[in-house]
């Protein structure tokens, strides 16, 4: 079993560069060609040119990747012992002694207030809108006197980005189509510094019942 | 007038005790269950051992814990 789990950690981490690099070419060389075909005809010969040999391949591949990727990912959500296990790989993190948990433990925490930090500067440069306006004339202010330009400052919070999810009502048909998490940027930022704040206090909690 | 602060140093003879054993760091680190950095560390006066590092120090080198360890005190004015 150890020896499974050893291979399909190998699989994901060697394949995942070529699956990137894949996506790339594809996204490069394939989509543009097919997006500037002008008639169907065309666009079947682009897909017979590249099916067969390295298309096909990659595609299995990629298929295996992603599979092996859902099986990992849930038993990384199921299973506390194999999360460790495997986010302790990851993160290079080797607890051999009790200096080296203390290491850990404060490298944890240094990293968890930086990305808060970050977070932080992400949500506020998110939030708020900045303008300049230059006249060419001078304007008169409301106190009387001449402007050059104006200078705003604003602050807006938006959870939720209304495209996200596109509803379609015809008289023909009913139809939602779901393209990306219908969070706004702002709203991911907000969910991640609560989500890191959450965890922070819940671990802490649990430790200091212990 | 400020309070006075005292400041706590603990200081441990363990270069001294394992040169009279004749040991390597890393025979140390083996025999009390960490790695050869920690010993170093240690030695060193960077790391401050938990109770129960010290008493398993104690038991390999069969001395008290206040023969391995000193604590040092410096008062100053905050």
């Amino acid at each position: 079993m150890k020896r499974l789990e050893k291979y399909i950690h190998w699989y994901l981490l060697i394949v995942f560069p070529f699956i990137v690099g894949f996506l790339i070419w594809e996204s490069i060389v394939i989509e543009p060609a097919i997006v500037n075909a002008a008639t169907l005809a065309q666009k079947d010969m682009i897909y017979q040119n590249y099916s067969g040999g390295i298309w096909d391949y990659a595609g299995i591949i990629m298929m295996v990747w992603f599979a092996l990727a859902i099986i990992t990912i849930s038993r990384l959500l199921l299973s506390p012992v194999y999360r460790e296990e495997l986010l302790a790989k990851l993160g290079m993190i080797k607890e051999r002694d009790e200096r080296e948990v203390e290491i850990t433990g404060f490298a944890s925490k240094f990293s968890m207030i930086a990305s808060i930090a970050l977070l932080l500067c992400l949500l506020f440069f998110n939030s708020m809108s900045f303008g300049l306006k230059k006249y060419n004339d001078h304007v008169m202010g409301s106190d009387g006197k001449p402007k050059n330009g104006t200078l705003s400052l604003g602050f807006g919070f938006r959870m939720f980005d209304s495209k996200a999810i596109e509803y379609v009502n015809n008289d023909s048909q009913k139809e939602i189509n779901y393209k990306e998490l219908p969070l706004s940027k702002t709203g991911i930022v907000l969910l991640l510094i609560s989500w890191q704040v959450g965890m922070y206090y819940l671990a802490a909690r649990r430790k200091f019942r212990e | 007038m400020g309070n006075l602060k005292t400041k706590l140093k603990l200081r441990n003879c363990l270069f001294v005790l394992r040169s009279e054993r004749k040991i390597t760091q890393a025979e140390l680190a083996d025999a009390i269950g960490v790695t050869r950095a920690t010993v170093n560390a240690m030695e060193r006066g960077d790391y401050n051992p938990s109770l129960e590092l010290a008493f398993r120090l104690s038991l390999y080198f069969a001395r008290s814990i206040h023969d391995i360890f000193e604590i040092e005190t410096t008062t100053s004015e905050e």
